[in-house]
């Protein structure tokens, strides 16, 4: 009669899930291309606001949120036809952006052309919104360091609630460059070195 | 270490590389042959046995799309297999506690 041992297909089993788990499911370059666009977004405010020509934003912000999202689209849909698996936590992980993504440009933009708050408080209410999604994407991601990002935002939201003015736009654009960028480009280089090592 | 006569187990998937592919597909929705293979670790044509064997028994399902013009092929757990695929996991863990 052939015997095996049980202990050993059960570890044997749980090594393969493991491994298969631990797929890069965010590759960081959406993070990258937000941080980018939003750090010119603030910077051309703060700018165009001390120099007095606020009309500037009334094209800048649509255009550089436009072409964010153009881009996201186009890049997130041929990732996923190009991805070689498609795992429940990424499908969380790109509902938890797309739903913390319209929610930021709600807030950026009905919100202020609304008149329901002023558009100072734009920046610390966005910096919330981030915090929760690098929460989720830290858990998700099965990493800490990136749900400890979430900690960094939350401290943003907290000074820029207490202190309003108009260098929130330069702090978010320190934030939106260590908080965003800088993370973006850790993860994409933790999914380039699993595409090479497989 | 207690050992137990491998008859009582499904046979589908008593096999070193098919209960390889199950266990990554179940913890991925879906994978495409290079990231099984990969993870398999075993050649272009023994997988593919495999898995067609898995297919024939109805525990995987394949999807085939292009990709830049280049044959994509994605396999998934059925039903059937997720059902299959417990059930040999509960019946090694009984085994175990006898």
């Amino acid at each position: 009669m052939e015997t095996i041992d049980p202990k050993q297909e059960l570890a044997f089993i749980k090594k393969i899930m493991t491994d298969s788990r631990k797929s890069v499911i965010c590759n960081g370059k959406t993070f990258i291309l937000w941080g980018i666009l939003v750090t010119i977004g603030l910077i051309g405010s703060y700018f165009s606001i001390k120099s007095n020509v606020q009309s500037v934003m009334n094209w800048m912000w649509p255009l550089l949120m436009g072409l964010g999202w153009v881009i996201t689209i186009i890049t997130e849909s041929r990732s996923a036809r190009e991805s070689k698996t498609k795992t429940f936590a990424a499908k969380i992980l790109a509902s938890v952006w797309i739903g913390c993504g319209i929610a930021m440009t709600i807030i950026g933009f009905v919100g202020s052309v609304s008149g329901a708050y002023n558009p100072l408080y734009i920046n610390p209410l966005i910096s919330n919104i981030m915090a929760v999604g690098f929460l989720i994407t830290g858990i998700l991601y099965g990493k800490t360091w990136i749900s400890l990002i979430s900690l960094g935002w939350w401290a943003g939201a907290i000074v820029m609630f207490f202190w309003t003015g108009l260098y929130t736009f330069l702090l978010m654009s320190a934030m939106m460059i260590f908080f965003l960028i800088i993370p973006g480009v850790f993860m994409f280089k933790q999914y380039k070195k699993e595409l090479i090592t497989g | 270490m207690k050992e137990f006569d491998y008859h009582q187990l499904d046979d589908v998937i008593h096999s070193r590389i098919r209960l390889a592919i199950m266990s990554v597909l179940i913890s991925v929705d879906e994978a495409d042959f290079i990231f099984l293979r990969e993870k398999v670790r075993t050649t272009d044509g023994n997988l593919s046995t495999h898995l067609k064997k898995l297919e024939d028994a109805g525990y995987i399902a394949v999807n085939k799309s292009f990709v830049k013009r280049k044959p994509i092929s994605r396999y998934l757990l059925t039903k059937k297999g997720k059902t299959a695929f417990g059930a040999y996991v509960n019946r090694l863990e009984k085994m175990i506690k006898k």
